[in-house]
């Protein structure tokens, strides 16, 4: 279960988006984000799927990977989707398809439900292939690092959020592999984590997570003073070994991106199937 | 004579904690030299890792001197101090996934000479250059939950290398590791000494001790002996009274000299050990 936790989970592999500026890519994955919300027509949702398909195809991601890092979700998706065919608030123009009692499902709420799906869909698949997969965290962070530097002229502790970042990121397959070793080891001593009521179930949890908690402590003491033994002072006078530098491939990638929101807008304005 | 690196005087070293005081290291007086191969002993509490750490200035010396490189050094050391000094002495620890940054591995080494603030084209250089010491450069792109205990301990490695420091201490660092991540350690340990480097390795397996110039061993916070090899794993008594075993080829020829059978028991490690061995049976042979 805890193995499939996606975040942080770079692949390392020679693709078109890998080579991409990760500050390009912070900024192209909100561009995406707020292309699919632009999406109101079947046509538009139909598309903005279709590159996201072609994302993940372009950034030779295992397909097997994506699907996996969408399994967490199902329970997610479940409840929206309930939710927006059981709430739909009808117009005029709705059709009816099931009533009974006082639940009425309409056409519009169906439909309104499985673009909510497409779209989150979308959301994930996009964020993950442009960033989690393809840029590694210290890319990431770096990125990130440069991108807040004004903000440190502002006394914002930039390198040290950034820093924090990069820890936590590195950090949390290895907590991962120890809560499964500590769950072995309370399950070898008679813990039950899987039946029961809701309260039983979390109460079984504390006997994970205060020795997981201990050893993270010890972890971040032990950490501390390996980086000090490193020379590790602060951001002050630290150099990068990869100097995040723009190529106009980065702003073509940008282009590409933004005009996802000006096919929303076209496709929106001339092919309104199904807009709800 | 060579440079001392490493000097202390009548050293005593107390953990303060609440109104609690633990005496740790009593009165050690010790001159380490440039380029050697020192290893020190001892069982568990010996006190041994808190030494390591007054060396690398981690924990300050209650009294007594320590002088590094010639300079002195107290609890009135500033912060500038400790970063020349441990530009100088590099600290290698026992859990490997306790002393990385960075998810990859070669981002990692990079860590520290990002640290010194030194040209991009430099860093690369060292990187690669510490990596293909230790035996990883083919996992440089790896992520460190793909490597194994040994692996990444060689990384842990190689990101001090990269900081090319004249003093390497090892800090117990085979004791998580499984028989072949200690060997692949051991291997790059015992090359790095070839290249001149000083190395301090603490550790309480014996057998890791044999090759090294010198060996200290520490018994409740106090050197209880100081020698070769060779003088000190053939004082039986010493060995029992700290608490400590001798190396396994050392131990099977004096069992073999307790049976009866003529042998020269001086073989520290399995290859010499051997030789001993063939040796008697060809004397056998000829009675």
């Amino acid at each position: 279960m805890l193995k499939d936790i996606t975040l942080g989970q770079y692949f390392p592999i020679d693709s078109p988006i890998h080579k991409i500026d990760p500050r390009m890519k912070l900024i192209t994955a909100i561009v995406y984000i707020v292309s699919v919300f632009f999406a109101r027509s079947a046509v538009a949702y139909g598309f903005m799927l279709l590159t996201a398909i072609l994302l993940v195809i372009v950034s030779r991601i295992p397909i097997k990977t994506i699907l996996k890092s969408l399994k967490p979700l199902i329970f997610i998706v479940v409840i929206t989707g309930i939710i927006n065919i059981f709430w739909y608030q009808p117009k005029d123009s709705s059709t009816l398809l099931v009533s009974f009692w006082i639940i009425n499902i309409y056409l519009e709420g169906i439909i309104s439900a499985v673009y909510m799906l497409t779209r989150i869909a979308c959301i994930i698949i996009g964020t993950s292939v442009i960033l989690t997969y393809t840029t590694s965290p210290i890319a990431l962070t770096d990125g990130l690092e440069q991108m807040l530097a004004p903000l440190g002229k502002l006394h914002l502790p930039v390198h040290e959020f950034s820093m924090m970042m990069t820890i936590a990121m590195r950090f949390i397959p290895t907590i991962v592999e120890e809560t499964d070793k500590i769950m072995a080891a309370q399950k070898a001593r008679g813990s039950d984590f899987s039946t029961g009521n809701i309260i039983r179930r979390i109460k079984a949890i504390i006997p994970i997570l205060i020795p997981l908690f201990v050893s993270s402590f010890r972890r971040a003491d032990e950490l501390a003073i390996a980086m000090e033994c490193r020379c590790y002072r602060g951001g002050e006078g630290r150099t990068k070994m990869t100097k995040l530098k723009f190529k106009y491939y980065d702003f073509l990638w940008l282009v590409l991106v933004a005009s996802l929101i000006a096919v929303m807008i076209v496709i929106n304005t001339y092919l309104p199937f199904y807009i709800v | 004579m060579a440079e001392t690196v490493i000097k202390t005087e009548n050293l005593n070293f107390q953990y303060d904690s609440d109104n609690k005081t633990k005496q740790v290291l009593f009165d050690i007086s010790l001159e380490i030299e440039k380029g050697s191969f020192v290893c020190i002993l001892g069982r568990n509490g010996s006190g041994k890792s808190t030494l390591a750490k007054v060396f690398s200035l981690v924990n300050k010396p209650t009294s007594g001197t320590l002088e590094l490189f010639g300079n002195q050094f107290d609890d009135k050391t500033t912060e500038d101090q400790e970063y020349e000094i441990r530009k100088k002495i590099g600290m290698v620890f026992q859990n490997p996934d306790n002393q990385m940054v960075a998810t990859i591995v070669e981002e990692d080494v990079a860590f520290g000479p990002e640290n010194l603030g030194l040209e991009p084209t430099e860093i690369r250089r060292r990187v690669d250059e510490a990596l293909d010491i230790v035996g990883m450069k083919e996992f440089s792109k790896h992520s460190s939950s793909q490597l194994s205990g040994g692996q990444k301990q060689r990384v842990a490695i190689a990101g001090i290398i990269a900081l090319s420091p004249e003093v390497i201490i090892f800090d117990e660092s085979t004791a998580m590791l499984d028989p072949i991540g200690r060997r692949e350690v051991m291997q790059t340990i015992t090359k790095l000494a070839k290249m001149g480097k000083t190395i301090i390795l603490i550790t309480h397996h014996m057998d890791e001790a044999v090759n090294a110039d010198r060996i200290l061993i520490l018994s409740n916070g106090r050197i209880s002996a100081d020698g070769t090899p060779k003088e000190i794993f053939s004082n039986d008594k010493l060995i029992e009274e700290t608490g400590l075993e001798l190396p396994q080829s050392k131990k099977i020829l004096n069992m073999l000299s307790e049976k009866g059978i003529e042998i020269d028991t001086n073989g520290l490690d399995p290859h010499n050990a051997a030789l001993n061995i063939a040796e008697a049976l060809k004397k056998r042979r000829a009675q």
